[in-house]
């Protein structure tokens, strides 16, 4: 399991962090100032740290090359907008470089980018007996390849994703067609219904009512 | 142009045609004197001549007086005949032509300037009834004289064209150079250098005029200098204040909408969705209260007010009244004290700057501690103390505390839900009351704001415009 270290002191904003990445699968842990999250590295081994510039005691900028020996990836995560500060972080080994307020999809998606990078992450999500690449795009069901659309894909990976956790259908809506969600539209509806067609998981895409719909990898 | 060049070439015209035309006038007046001179000498030896004639002719008779005249002549001309010579039309007429000759009567004379084998004669003839009486005076050496003197003159006047030219020259450069180094330093004023400065001490600047230029713009220079030194402050201050204020600002604003976006997307089960709702609330009350702050700060920056008499035994029971909540919250013990008096105040204002001392001593304090409001004459002042024993403020800190977004210990402010703009926006209200504010603190002991405000005089004035505060 990745393991990914969060040191931010607005606990708020720490733990917001914390339950998006969690939500995500990955293992996350919070620390609150500087010189705490240096003792945390030498103790424990991380995949990738998120780490704020503001920090009491040490800051970011001051932390980031104490890390660097450790060879962990760096996203900052910062009020400090300026271009000059994001240089100055980039420039310091930061690998990528989030400006609050940012959208938890967003830290998500970088978070993968890093992450592939590194070669943490395969970018192969295999769930019951589906495996999705994420790179190629390519979807296959106990080994045979599945043609998905580019939407019906986007909507099987937040589904996935987001397993056990019923979605919105609204904010389904908005997050893959990225339009403000309509009324009396029965896209989600459609495309999830193929997409169980294709998939042959009827059950396993379930209907939440009133709600909209939930990935279960574990069908009673 | 340049100065020095036209100075020097007005100058060396006016100079050298004064020269040339006195030098060329007092050799022509000279030469004009001697020639007047030669004349006159000329025409009295005519004049004896013509006496001596006469008085020959007279006494001895026309016959027998040429003996005698060739004698005289003789001893007139001191063995030069040609000088002198006397006879009838016949005798002269290769001197002079008929014209001249016919023209003259008895007893006349006339002079002519003749020119005779490279020789120069001044020839004076005059007539004594048929005889004609010529002499010459040589006027070649007055000639010569003159040219003579034209040509040295002419000589002079070149080796002087070229001393005053160098003179002159060396002058206008050493009268304008001052000058040159004031447009040397204008240049670098507007190229944007406003750290020049010139040494207009007199000596160096040499006149008056060019030592007033130079401390001009040194003026000038020095007072646009702080005047950008100013502006830059200024800048300076606003750009850490949006920073500041983007930070506080975006802080909760990533809370809120990731909390929100939390909850829209996935339906949580409700201990999550509660816990997720209190945050945003929180959150949403921080921003409500750092826009009201700031809504404060602006409106005072912009509004006069008008100061007038409080009451102090009212101001203290709407205190009670509004900030009894905060010690229930910190679980302080908050004291009320004052002396009667009427204070000179705009009331919401003051209200807002006691209430925030209050809220930033109660969130100093521990627990179960006590908190004063105090109030008391002082002399011609009125004096407000909020004291707590709290935690206090590091020495290191005071200096910063007043700066808008300045919080001593960030997580514990914003925890209490604070952005750091009490203290900024207290002084600010001070300010416009024309009042003190005095802080005075140590560590884990406690910390004092004092604050001194104008009495209201019985009977004095009413309303009073309140200074502009800078």
């Amino acid at each position: 399991m990745i393991q990914i270290l969060i040191v931010e002191d607005e606990f708020l904003i720490a733990n917001l962090i914390k339950a998006t990445l969690e939500g995500q699968g990955y293992r996350c842990k919070c620390i609150f100032d500087g010189e705490s999250a240096a003792t945390e590295i030498e103790t424990t081994h991380y995949d990738l740290m998120l780490l704020d510039v503001m920090l009491p005691k040490i800051d970011g900028f001051e932390l980031i090359s104490y890390i660097n020996q450790y060879e962990i990836p760096v996203i900052f995560i910062t009020a400090k907008a300026d271009v000059k500060d994001r240089v100055k972080g980039l420039r310091l080994g930061a690998e990528d470089y989030i400006v609050k307020p940012f959208d938890v999809s967003e830290l998500t998606a970088r978070v993968e980018v890093v992450l592939r990078r590194y070669n943490k992450s395969s970018g192969v999500i295999r769930v019951l007996d589906l495996e999705i690449d994420t790179n190629s795009r390519n979807v296959s069901k106990r080994g045979v390849p599945v043609e998905l659309t580019y939407k019906e894909f986007e909507l099987l990976l937040l589904l996935v994703k987001n397993k056990n956790i019923a979605l919105y259908r609204e904010i389904i809506y908005e997050k893959i067609w990225k339009d403000p969600f309509c009324e009396d539209t029965r896209t989600v509806d459609l495309h999830i219904q193929r997409l169980r067609k294709k998939l042959g998981m009827e059950r396993q895409i379930q209907t939440v009512f009133k709600v909209g719909y939930r990935f279960v990898d574990e069908v009673d | 142009m340049k100065i020095s060049l036209k100075i020097f070439i007005f100058t060396y015209c006016i100079m050298m045609v004064v020269t040339i035309l006195g030098g060329f006038f007092l050799i022509h007046y000279e030469y004009q004197d001697s020639l007047e001179q030669a004349r006159r000498v000329a025409l009295e030896d005519n004049d004896t001549l013509y006496t001596y004639v006469a008085a020959i002719e007279e006494t001895i008779g026309s016959g027998s007086a040429e003996y005698s005249m060739k004698r005289f002549l003789e001893q007139m001309s001191k063995g030069d005949e040609n000088n002198i010579l006397i006879g009838d039309y016949e005798e002269v007429q290769e001197y002079i032509s008929l014209n001249q000759a016919e023209s003259l009567e008895h007893g006349q004379y006339s002079y002519f300037i003749i020119e005779n084998e490279g020789e120069v004669l001044i020839q004076v003839v005059s007539k004594y009834y048929s005889k004609y009486i010529l002499n010459h005076y040589n006027i070649t050496g007055i000639i010569e004289r003159r040219n003579q003197n034209y040509e040295l003159y002419r000589q002079v006047i070149i080796a002087a064209s070229v001393v005053i030219a160098a003179v002159l020259y060396l002058f206008s450069w050493y009268i304008t150079r001052p000058l040159s180094k004031v447009t040397k330093m204008a240049g670098q004023i507007s190229a944007g250098d406003y750290t020049v400065r010139i040494d207009s001490s007199y000596k160096n600047m040499k006149s008056y005029e060019v030592e007033q230029l130079g401390n001009t713009l040194n003026h000038l220079a020095a007072n646009t200098e702080s005047y950008i030194e100013k502006l830059k402050g200024e800048a300076q201050k606003k750009e850490d204040f949006m920073g500041n204020f983007t930070h506080e600002m975006k802080t909760p604003m990533t809370s809120i909408i990731g909390y929100a976006d939390l909850l829209r997307t996935f339906d949580l089960n409700p201990e999550q969705r509660r816990e997720y709702s209190n945050y945003i609330y929180h959150e949403g009350k921080r921003v409500e209260q750092l826009a009201l702050n700031l809504l404060h700060l602006i409106v005072m920056e912009k509004t006069d007010f008008q100061l007038e008499h409080i009451s102090v035994r009212e101001l203290w029971k709407q205190l009670e009244k509004e900030v009894s909540f905060l010690a229930d919250k910190y679980c302080v013990n908050v004291h009320f004290e004052y002396e009667e008096g009427d204070v000179l105040g705009e009331k919401t204002l003051l209200l807002i700057a006691i209430k925030n001392l209050i809220d930033n001593a109660c969130k100093a304090s521990e627990k179960q501690t006590d908190v004063w409001l105090q109030g008391k004459r002082f002399g011609e002042k009125y004096q407000i103390l909020v004291k707590d024993c709290g935690r206090g403020i590091p020495e290191s800190e005071m200096n910063h505390i007043l700066e808008p977004f300045y919080m001593v210990d960030k997580s514990r402010a914003r925890s209490q839900g604070g952005a750091g703009l009490g203290l900024s926006l207290c002084h600010k209200i001070i300010q416009i009351h024309g009042g003190e504010m005095q802080i005075s603190s140590e560590l884990q002991k406690g910390t004092s704001v004092t604050l001194l405000l104008n009495m209201h005089e019985k009977g004095g004035g009413t309303n009073e415009e309140i200074p502009e505060n800078g």
